[in-house]
C-alpha cells in the first residue's frame, strides 16, 4: 500500500508537476514530503500529513519555506 | 528507475485505461438482438413474463376460485392521452402505452420517448390481470388524459384506467368486478422491465441502469449491475417507492402508506432489469367490486419534481462522492441558464465565476512573484554559492524566501482545487437531465454531453494550454522537464477527444482566462 502511494506520487513528480508544478511554498516540495512521510509514517498516517501539507501550502500562509518531515 | 522507463510505464498505463474505456469491443450487435429476439419469443408464447398471475388457487384457502381465461379477443384500438408534460400513446390490446413522449417544454425538442427503455415485449403500465396476461380490452372511455379499458369474460368485469395527474404523475388503476358464480382471487402488482443496452436516452458515459427503492423507515437501498448472472433484491414488506433509476429518467412506484412488497433483479449479462411492486392478495367474491391504484412516476429526475413528492426521491440524482460539490454547482448552473437559457453560456459563466472565486488565491501568488524579482541578485548570489549542491541551494532559497517574509507563487493548493471541480462536471453531466442533449452551438456543439463531433473544442484546447505554458514563468530549469511542459497539452487533449464537449469547454474557457489573467497581472506589474 505504501508503496503503491509512493509510486503514484512519484507519478506525479515525474509527469505532472513539471507542467503546474514548481510552485511549491516550502522545501521539500510538497510531493517529495508526502513521499517522505509515507516512508516514515505509513501509509495512512503519511498520506494524511502530505494532505495537511498541500492544503498549508496556499498564498495565504505566511509560514512557509523549510518544513522537513518531523 | 530510470526516467525513460517511467515515462514508458505511464504511457502504457494511459493507453489501456483509455483503450479499455472507449475502444473495448461492445458486445457484438448481432448477439444482443438474438438475445432480444429469444426473449421477445418467450414472452410471446403465452404471459409475459413480467406479470404476476393470479389465477393458481390458494391450496389452503377455503374458497373456490374461478379459473379465467381470456379466450375472447377484441380489435385493437389506439389513441393518445396527454398533459402539460407527457404524451401517451396507448392500445387496448393489453391496455399498454406504445409510446411516451414527453412534451414538456423544456425538453420538448429533445424528442425523448421513454418506452425504448422498456425490454422487448414489456410494456408500460404493465398490473397483474385476473385473466392472466392482461387482455384484449375494448376502450370504455377516454379524455384528454384520462383513459379507461375495459374486458368481461365469464361474468368478470375488468376495468383497466390510466390517467395523468400533473408533471410526471400517473396513477393506473384496475376494477374487479365479479358477477360470476365463483371467487376471483387477485394479487394486485405492477412490474417494469427494462432493457438499456442501446437505448439513447442515456448518457454515453453512464450506460448503467440500478433498481432503486426506500422502505417504510425511510432507508435508502440500490440494486446495481453487480455483474452476477442474477441478483435479488428484497426491499422488505413495507416499500416507499421502488423504481428504475436509467441515467436521466426514472420509473417509480410510490405507496405513500407503504403497504407494498416490492422485488427485483438484475440479469447483467442480458442488460435485463425487473421489479414487480405486489399489494396484498385480494379475494373477490361474487356480486363483489375491488379497485385498486398505484401511483407511478414516470419521468425526468428534475430535483424540484421528485422533491414534491417528500418521499426521498431525489436522492437518486447521485453525482457519486463529487455531490458536495456537484450539487452547489448544479444549483448555480440551472440559475444561470434562468437568464441566459443555454447551458453552454451557463458553463462558460460558471467558469468565470469560479476563476473569479480563486481569484484572490491567484493574485496572491502573482504578487509575490513581484516581489521575487527584486530579489533576483541574492538568488543568484546564492545560486553561484551552491553551483554544486541542489539540494543546499533549494533549502537556502526557501530560507530566503521565509526571511523576506515572501512566498514564490501560489503554492501546491490553488493548482489541486480546479481538479475537483472538473471532475464534479463529469459526474453532473451524466446524472443532470438538465444538461442532457442540452444545445450549445446549431451544427457544431448540439450536445453538450456528448463529446465533440469534430474536435474542434479538445484541439483549441491543446493549443490554448500549449501558449499557456508559454506565457508562464518557468521555474524548470532542465531539457527533459521541458519536454514534459509539451505533455499535459497533448494528454488533455486526447483525454478531451473523448469526454463530454460541456467539460471540454468547461477546461477551454479556464484557460483561456489563465492566459487573460496572466497577461493582466505582467502588464499592471511590469509598470509598477
Amino acid at each position: 500500500m505504501a508503496k503503491f502511494l509512493i509510486f503514484l506520487v512519484s507519478l506525479y513528480k515525474k509527469f505532472l508537476s513539471p507542467y503546474f508544478g514548481g510552485q511549491c511554498r516550502f522545501h521539500p516540495s510538497c510531493s517529495t514530503y508526502m513521499i517522505q512521510a509515507i516512508e516514515k509514517y505509513g501509509a495512512f498516517k503519511g498520506t494524511a500529513m502530505g494532505i495537511w501539507r498541500i492544503l498549508r501550502c496556499n498564498p495565504f500562509n505566511k509560514n512557509c519555506g523549510y518544513d522537513p518531515v518531523k | 528507475m530510470n526516467k525513460n522507463f517511467i515515462i514508458a510505464m505511464i504511457l502504457s498505463v494511459a493507453v489501456m485505461f483509455i483503450w479499455s474505456e472507449f475502444f473495448a469491443p461492445k458486445p457484438d450487435p448481432e448477439a444482443v438482438k438474438k438475445q432480444q429476439q429469444e426473449q421477445a419469443e418467450k414472452t410471446a408464447d403465452g404471459a409475459p413474463k413480467n406479470i404476476i398471475i393470479a389465477e393458481k388457487p390458494a391450496a389452503n384457502a377455503n374458497v373456490t376460485t374461478a379459473r379465467l381465461t381470456a379466450d375472447k379477443t377484441n380489435p385493437e384500438k389506439t389513441g393518445s392521452i396527454a398533459n402539460e408534460a407527457l404524451e401517451l400513446t396507448f392500445s387496448t390490446s393489453g391496455g399498454k402505452v406504445t409510446k411516451s413522449l414527453i412534451t414538456e417544454k423544456r425538453y420538448e425538442s429533445k424528442k425523448v420517448d421513454l418506452s425504448v427503455g422498456l425490454a422487448q415485449g414489456a410494456y408500460f403500465p404493465a398490473m397483474s390481470s385476473v385473466f392472466g396476461a392482461e387482455p384484449s380490452y375494448e376502450l370504455a372511455s377516454q379524455s384528454a388524459g384520462s383513459v379507461t379499458f375495459i374486458y368481461e369474460n365469464q361474468g368478470v368485469t375488468e376495468q383497466k384506467t390510466i390517467t395523468l395527474k400533473d408533471n410526471f404523475n400517473i396513477t393506473v388503476a384496475k376494477t374487479i368486478v365479479n358477477n360470476g358464480e365463483n371467487a376471483v382471487e387477485w394479487t394486485p402488482a405492477v412490474s417494469f422491465d427494462s432493457q438499456f443496452e442501446n437505448s439513447e436516452i442515456l448518457s454515453s458515459y453512464n450506460k448503467k441502469f440500478k433498481i432503486v427503492a426506500q422502505n417504510a423507515g425511510g432507508k435508502f437501498d440500490e440494486l446495481e449491475d453487480s455483474g452476477d448472472i442474477q441478483d435479488f433484491f428484497e426491499a422488505g414488506d413495507s416499500v416507499n417507492w421502488i423504481g428504475v433509476n436509467y441515467g436521466y429518467f426514472i420509473f417509480a412506484v410510490i405507496s405513500p402508506e407503504n403497504k407494498l412488497h416490492a422485488a427485483a433483479e438484475i440479469d447483467s449479462k442480458k442488460n435485463l432489469s425487473r421489479f414487480t411492486a405486489t399489494a396484498e392478495k385480494i379475494i373477490v367474491n361474487p356480486g363483489e367490486s375491488v379497485t385498486k391504484e398505484f401511483s407511478l412516476y414516470y419521468g425526468t429526475k428534475e430535483r424540484e419534481l421528485l422533491k414534491q413528492k417528500e418521499l426521498g426521491l431525489e436522492k437518486t440524482i447521485t453525482f457519486g462522492w463529487t455531490s458536495f460539490l456537484a450539487e452547489p454547482l448544479l444549483l448555480a448552473l440551472n440559475f444561470f441558464y434562468g437568464f441566459l437559457g443555454n447551458y453552454g453560456l451557463a458553463i462558460i459563466l460558471l467558469t468565470i465565476v469560479v476563476k473569479l472565486l480563486l481569484w484572490p488565491l491567484s493574485n496572491a501568488s502573482y504578487k509575490s512573484m513581484n516581489k521575487m524579482k527584486a530579489l533576483q541578485p541574492k538568488l543568484k548570489e546564492l545560486q553561484e554559492k551552491y553551483k554544486d549542491d541542489k539540494e543546499t541551494l533549494n533549502k537556502e532559497t526557501m530560507l530566503l524566501y521565509q526571511k523576506e517574509n515572501i512566498n514564490p507563487l501560489g503554492g501546491c493548493l490553488p493548482m489541486f482545487i480546479q481538479m475537483p471541480v472538473y471532475i464534479a462536471l463529469y459526474y453532473m453531466i451524466q446524472n443532470a437531465v438538465e444538461l442532457f442533449n442540452a444545445p450549445f452551438l446549431p451544427f457544431w456543439l448540439t450536445d453538450l454531453s456528448e463529446k465533440d463531433p469534430f474536435y474542434i473544442l479538445p484541439i483549441s484546447l491543446g493549443v490554448m494550454m500549449l501558449l499557456q505554458t508559454k506565457f508562464t514563468p518557468q521555474t524548470a530549469d532542465n531539457k527533459q522537464a521541458k519536454i514534459m511542459m509539451y505533455t499535459m497539452p497533448i494528454v488533455f487533449t486526447w483525454i478531451s477527444l473523448m469526454l463530454p464537449s460541456g467539460m471540454t469547454l468547461y477546461w477551454f474557457v479556464n484557460t483561456l482566462l489563465g492566459i487573460a489573467q496572466q497577461f493582466y497581472i505582467n502588464k499592471k506589474y511590469k509598470n509598477a
